[in-house]
């Protein structure tokens, strides 16, 4: 496996002439040297979502297809109380599910809630990572991701955008202070992403381009997978970012 | 094609830095034949005459390459500054609304825009960090100055792309400048807002300006939006200076 797209997600716009399964998906990846993704939901990110059920099906249905290469995230919103908490046993025990994605901004929640600290507990129970949104005040900003860890040491966490462009530094110091805080590479630059390098162990670093698979938006897949590797680093450090990260994440 | 790069930075800052030799370096690597140049970001909170006379400096020493843009932090008042920057051959003011303290609507700003816009003076905004420097809040000032030259820098990066287009739709005197976003989203300002108010810039040294550059060139082909888009928005707000 040479890297893993650790942000993407299913559907968008359907791309006129293109059609949308995993074998063009692994097809469209690998002209950018890049040989898995983990896929997470797109229209159950919306807040009208209560029935995550059928997206979240999708997605591992759209994986199976391609064992070992995608894999899927699920996604519920945490304010649905105990429904939402049967959705992700039941995508445990189904699907033997490893990432939870979820999008505060989108979903209408605050991290620092009940309804939060409750699926946080099932997750680290289950083993399962929280792939979270993050980088857009004031739902998502990495230090409110990464209290979680600081509650939940043994649930992992991601921050899915590092922060984005204002707040990498925020990222970057609770990757230092928690050793659960896992950086996805997908929205600071070049500059920021030198330091992050720099300062956060590569086992805490991972990368994402945040496509769609229904699209094949070039612009998107080049732009982040370019810009990563534009930073300079030693091939151990690249492999164990675009690689290892990821894959110990999903149990592989 | 000609580059005209819209947006770099030099000087010894306390987190990035770069020389003039190395902007220069930068940009022979990548063909571009000028840049617009603004202090670092502590001479942009704090010093700002000593970052004003550094760039100053640097574009008389590199008349053909450099153009200088000051800056002042309107919570000093030092419209005096400004005016001494404009005097000494800056082209514009550059503010950054979240390092120096304030916010795009707020009534400390206007002294300082009125004065550039006056001397007839583009004025580069940092856009796209929550509360300071959001599209709304500029297309707010633009309106209440409409002869003046606005320039959204970085296009609002990361999650107000939602209302770049629709903000700025109906506010004729911004631009906007590319560093920063998604290769996707310039696309997509292209063929929404026009390719007549697009501008290239890079943000050197916070971006590699190759990629900066190569995120336009992959994607877009049609030689006039090019030549808009990389030298000929930034040559006519910037009164044909080159």
């Amino acid at each position: 496996m040479r890297a893993v797209d650790f942000h993407t997600h299913l559907g968008g716009s359907p791309r006129p002439g293109y059609q949308d399964t995993p074998q063009n998906l692994l097809e469209w990846l690998k002209e950018y040297g890049v040989d898995g993704a983990l896929i997470s939901p797109l229209n159950s990110l919306y807040s009208g979502c209560t029935d995550h059920r059928p997206e979240n099906d999708a997605i591992f249905e759209y994986c199976s297809q391609a064992p070992g290469r995608l894999f899927g995230a699920l996604c519920v919103n945490p304010l649905i109380g105990n429904p939402a908490l049967d959705e992700i046993r039941r995508c445990k025990d189904t699907y033997n599910a490893k990432v939870l994605k979820l999008h505060p901004w989108l979903q209408g929640f605050s991290i620092t809630s009940q309804e939060m600290d409750k699926v946080a507990e099932l997750c680290q129970e289950l083993g399962i990572a929280i792939l979270f949104h993050d980088g857009t005040p004031m739902y998502t900003h990495p230090l409110q991701c990464a209290r979680l860890c600081r509650d939940f040491p043994k649930l992992t966490v991601i921050a899915g955008h590092t922060g984005l462009g204002d707040l990498w530094r925020e990222a970057m110091l609770a990757a230092q202070r928690y050793s659960n805080f896992i950086l996805c590479l997908c929205g600071p630059r070049e500059a920021a992403m030198r330091e992050i390098v720099e300062s956060v162990p590569a086992k805490q670093l991972c990368v994402g381009s945040d496509i769609f698979t229904a699209e094949r938006n070039d612009p998107v897949m080049w732009f982040r997978w370019a810009s990563f590797r534009s930073v300079e680093m030693d091939q151990e450090t690249r492999r164990v970012i675009e690689t290892e990260t990821a894959l110990k994440i999903l149990g592989r | 094609m000609k580059i005209i790069d819209a947006h770099c930075h030099i000087g010894e800052g306390l987190t990035y830095s770069q020389t003039a030799d190395e902007l220069l370096a930068q940009m022979d690597r990548h063909q571009v034949s000028s840049a617009v140049i603004v202090p670092a970001d502590k001479f942009i909170a704090v010093y700002n005459s000593e970052g004003n006379d550094e760039v100053l400096a640097a574009a008389k020493q590199h008349p053909r390459r450099f153009i200088p843009f000051a800056t002042v932090n309107p919570w000093y008042g030092n419209s005096e500054e400004l005016e001494r920057a404009f005097d000494l051959g800056a082209a514009g003011l550059k503010l950054h609304p979240a390092i120096q303290g304030f916010q795009i609507t707020d009534a400390i700003v206007f002294p300082v825009v009125e004065l550039a816009v006056e001397r007839g003076k583009p004025i580069y905004f940092h856009t796209g960090t929550a509360v300071s420097s959001s599209p709304y809040q500029l297309t707010e000032l633009a309106m209440r100055y409409p002869e003046g030259r606005f320039i959204m820098g970085h296009a609002a990066y990361a999650d107000y792309w939602n209302d770049v287009i629709a903000s700025t739709s109906a506010v004729p005197n911004i631009f906007i400048e590319t560093s920063q976003h998604l290769a996707s989203f310039v696309c997509t300002l292209i063929e929404q807002v026009g390719s007549d108010r697009i501008i290239y810039g890079s943000d050197s040294p916070k971006t590699d300006m190759g990629i900066e550059i190569e995120k336009i060139t992959r994607f877009v082909n049609d030689a006039d939006v090019l030549e808009s888009v990389f030298s000929g928005n930034l040559m006519w707000i910037l009164g044909g200076v080159e």
